[in-house]
């Protein structure tokens, strides 16, 4: 996994990552509106 | 300790991850669709994050089309052993969103501060742990009995990628101070995880 920056704990990097991965896949998901789901998108087909 | 938090925290039902995992596979052999599959099942969590972290929409839409283009570029690098395809994602987003808050730091001493103002599309602060995780009431009990100090310094690390050190210095709070109250929290989130989890199995 790519990772060791930004750890919460860069001295225990293995343990702060066990939290950090539980924050991240419970944060509360957003929606970009339609205006912005389209210009994400066109520049994605565009690369 | 790892396998316990993932399976007591994670949201996510083992079909679709492993949808999500096929998806990867697919994308690692340049599959188009099954980009669009992950990009639809995803981009509000890595939009969500993106924007937590940056503020500001105009920069969330930008790091989120990164991370879907690494997604595209570098698939093959994603191993299952070492997690989700969402801790995946959600980790590069992390750290994606970081560094462009990072360069945005660097430009603001420079450049026209105006053109970077914060721009929060949200009610609440969006770094404000206990609001950006509410689906989860486990994990969310665990936070809520941290102290408030402890919570806002996790979130400080977590949203802004400060080290201990800039946290000091941006708060003023001695660093030994900060790193025995971000451990303890850390400490304390894993043990109540775990505890929350042997109750559920009795």
């Amino acid at each position: 996994m790519m990772k060791k920056r930004y750890s919460l704990d860069p001295e225990n990097p293995k343990q702060a990552e066990q939290i950090e991965s539980a924050l991240l896949e419970n944060l509360e998901p957003i929606l970009p509106d339609s205006q912005q789901r389209a210009r994400i998108h066109q520049r994605l087909l565009k690369k | 300790m790892s396998e316990i938090l993932s399976d007591t925290v994670c949201l996510s039902t083992s079909d679709e991850l492993i949808q999500l995992q096929n998806c990867v596979v697919a994308i690692g052999l340049h599959d188009e669709n099954a980009l669009q599959v992950l990009y639809d099942a995803t981009l509000s969590r890595v939009y969500g994050l993106a924007l937590r972290i940056t503020r500001n929409k105009q920069s969330a839409e930008e790091v989120t089309e990164d991370v879907f283009w690494q997604v595209w570029r570098n698939a093959r690098d994603f191993d299952p052993k070492r997690g989700s395809v969402i801790a995946w994602l959600l980790m590069m987003t992390r750290s994606r969103a970081l560094d462009y808050l990072r360069r945005q730091d660097l430009a603001e001493t420079s450049e026209e501060p105006e053109s970077l103002v914060s721009e929060v599309a949200l009610d609440e602060n969006p770094q404000d742990l206990l609001c950006a995780i509410q689906n989860n009431k486990l994990l969310n009990a665990a936070l809520l009995e941290l102290e408030p100090i402890q919570r806002q310094l996790i979130a400080m690390a977590f949203f802004r990628g400060l080290t201990h050190e800039e946290i000091t210095e941006f708060t003023g709070i001695a660093l030994g101070t900060v790193k025995s109250h971000i451990r303890r929290a850390l400490k304390r989130l894993q043990g109540i995880l775990a505890e929350h989890l042997a109750e559920g199995i009795q």
